[in-house]
């Protein structure tokens, strides 16, 4: 009788523990999928927590993890000394947050500034530690095979027309882009005209169908690859190469692409010229991280196969990218009225479009596309230093994730708390 | 209806504004002229201005139409601002009769020398300058460098900002820079009365003289008279993007 309450203490003991340890960390992960993000892994990891997720919920990175600490700030957790939160992307993992929890509730207790709170948040691109650790179980509320509808506002424009002083030709294309697996993508888009003004021919017909895949192979090096049919008119199989030398601050790309030219008219018959065409770049990167500024050049062969090189320097505000560029390359073309043309140089602007927390994703969902881009180039008539298009993939957004503009970010949001 | 008034006349004075006002070029500055102040990084600013016909002077066009200059200006990392503008003549026909074409502009302007209480603040400005760099075959109508100082002065309660300025041909021009030689400006606001400020200015050519005017928040008017004549003025919305 003696042995039969022993062990019946024993294992009440024991499954107590094990209740009470697992009960805040079932009820955050719950939390957090029924908030709506996605892939959800929480790990208890004795004096700290592991809580890996993907934002698809916010359209700003910053927003999504600011949600996601307010809420481990409502629950008690004096068990634990320290927060890691791994943020995906595609589910790969992108960027870590270490923080003490003791900061998070004095903050949340009004007893320290959101200045002292988010300068004492450690953000690393090392991450294939915490990823080690989240393989071992299994995510909740997957992010795979739910079909995401975002409709894109686009414009072109030409100033300066003969008969009037701005003409403009609006698009609203949906987009169809679903996740297949770790990296997986496929994307289809639409173009769809719904306002013309501009000379020549434009017709409303499909201009992207892709199939992406995007790899981490370790803490610094990605290779994003597209197969399919790309905007620009393109087929073909596209990859790019990014390796960090220092964090964010530094990093060297390769793209390369072989494509044949050619539309899918409003028959949907491929219209194409045969001849496949390769074009190559290399560029480097330095970011200024106190302005959240890229200095970029590139040398290499561009959208009309010119080759020369491309200086961008890029201004990150938050959401807003306002970039300036000057290119030459060894394409001949002319300017207004015939002029000659040297180089050509303009500005790039990007800012964020429509909705900035969308519906939870589920099987279906449709939203408004993240931005609207303008693209102003000196001299329209020249197709010097056009930039290749390679598509969304995962790095078309991995500047959200930068330790500085994560740390503004959330700084600004809790400032208006 | 009176307390409406007293309502109006709170909203309209007692406004933000930090007493920096946006030229008809767009860069920060008073009414032609350009001051050394630059706008704050990530300061954002669109907008637009009237200039009466004999005050644009455009190649083949000569004076004989209005110009609305319309323009956006982006403050960054606290040093530049970088400003593109498009202006249109109005009522000119474009054509290759005419070889009238919308003018187009990028210009930049960078702060060489902060200042103190004392030494005023020094900055160095290039308008229309991509063709002299090779980035373009536009017209470069208004192609000018210029080189500026400003500073300023509390006399309790009233803040004299003044500014003096040469305008000057490094670039070589193939036709008259904007600003060609000695330009000189000054604008005075009360602190009790914030968003409004009284300008003053010779811009090389002409002696103006007008006012700016903040009734709402990120909002504001230039209202000027060129050469003492001619109604000019501007419009312009600025906002803070890191906010």
């Amino acid at each position: 009788m003696i042995r039969i309450l022993f062990f019946y203490l024993l294992l009440t003991s024991i499954f107590n523990g094990v209740i009470f340890s697992q009960a805040p960390i079932d009820s955050i992960s719950n939390s957090i999928s029924d908030l709506g993000f996605e892939n959800v892994t929480v790990l208890d990891l004795n004096d700290k927590i592991l809580i890996s997720y993907e934002n698809n919920l916010y359209r700003f990175e910053a927003k999504g993890l600011v949600r996601i600490l307010a809420l481990v700030s409502e629950y008690d957790l004096s068990n634990y000394n320290n927060l890691v939160l791994l943020l995906r992307s595609s589910d790969i993992p992108i960027v870590s947050v270490t923080l003490n929890l003791s900061d998070l509730y004095s903050f949340y207790d009004s007893k320290i500034e959101a200045s002292i709170f988010t300068s004492e948040l450690l953000f690393s691109f090392d991450v294939s530690n915490w990823e080690k650790l989240v393989q071992t179980d299994i995510s909740e509320n997957s992010s795979f095979f739910k079909l995401d509808i975002p409709v894109r506002l686009a414009m072109d424009y030409a100033l300066g027309d003969f008969d009037d002083g701005i003409k403009t030709r609006f698009y609203l294309n949906p987009i169809l882009r679903s996740n297949l697996g770790p990296g997986t993508s496929f994307e289809f888009e639409f173009q769809n005209i719904v306002q013309n003004d501009l000379p020549g021919k434009a017709i409303s017909a499909p201009i992207q169908i892709t199939l992406n895949q995007s790899f981490r192979f370790s803490d610094t090096s990605f290779l994003v690859t597209s197969l399919g049919y790309l905007p620009q008119n393109k087929f073909g199989l596209n990859l790019a190469y990014r390796n960090y030398l220092d964090s964010e601050k530094f990093y060297l790309e390769l793209l390369f692409g072989i494509n044949r030219l050619g539309y899918l008219n409003e028959d949907l018959v491929i219209v194409n010229n045969r001849n496949s065409d390769a074009y190559w770049q290399a560029n480097v990167n330095y970011r200024w991280n106190k302005f959240d500024t890229d200095f970029n050049l590139t040398y290499g062969t561009f959208y009309a196969g010119d080759l020369g090189y491309k200086l961008n320097i890029t201004r990150q505000l938050h959401e807003v990218y306002f970039s300036l560029f000057y290119a030459r390359t060894d394409v001949a073309s002319s300017g207004s009225f015939g002029y000659s043309q040297k180089g050509i140089s303009g500005f790039a602007i990007q800012i964020p479009f429509g909705q900035s927390k969308y519906m939870k994703p589920k099987k279906i969902r449709t939203r408004s596309n993240d931005y609207f881009n303008i693209l102003y180039r000196y001299s329209g008539f020249s197709s010097s230093g056009i930039d290749i298009n390679q598509g969304n993939n995962l790095l078309s957004d991995i500047r959200e994730f930068y330790p500085e503009v994560l740390r503004k970010g959330v700084f600004k949001f809790l400032m208006g708390k | 209806m009176r307390y409406n008034l007293v309502v109006f006349a709170f909203v309209l004075f007692f406004n933000w504004s930090n007493g920096q006002s946006i030229s008809y070029s767009g860069v920060s500055g008073y009414f032609n002229t350009p001051s050394s102040a630059v706008l704050s990084d990530g300061n954002f600013v669109i907008g637009a201005s009237l200039i009466p016909k004999t005050y644009h002077n455009l190649y083949n066009s000569g004076s004989s139409f209005s110009a609305l200059p319309t323009y956006i200006n982006l403050g960054l990392f606290n040093r530049i601002e970088f400003v593109f503008r498009y202006t249109h003549l109005l009522g000119q026909i474009v054509s290759p009769e005419t070889r009238y074409f919308p003018d187009r502009m990028i210009a930049v302007k960078g702060v060489l020398y902060k200042g103190t209480e004392t030494l005023p603040s020094v900055s160095i400005g290039l308008h229309d300058f991509t063709d002299a760099i090779g980035g373009s075959s536009a017209s470069p109508w208004f192609l000018s460098t210029y080189l500026v100082i400003s500073k300023a002065f509390d006399f309790g309660g009233f803040v004299l900002n003044s500014s003096l300025g040469y305008g000057f041909d490094i670039l070589d021009s193939e036709r008259d820079p904007i600003l060609n030689g000695v330009f000189s400006a000054f604008s005075i606001s009360s602190r009790l009365l914030k968003g409004l400020h009284l300008a003053f200015e010779y811009d090389t050519s002409h002696f103006n003289g007008g006012l700016f005017i903040t009734p709402i928040k990120n909002i504001s008017f230039g209202v000027s008279l060129l050469n003492m004549q001619a109604f000019s003025g501007n419009f312009y919305f600025k906002v803070n993007l890191l906010k």
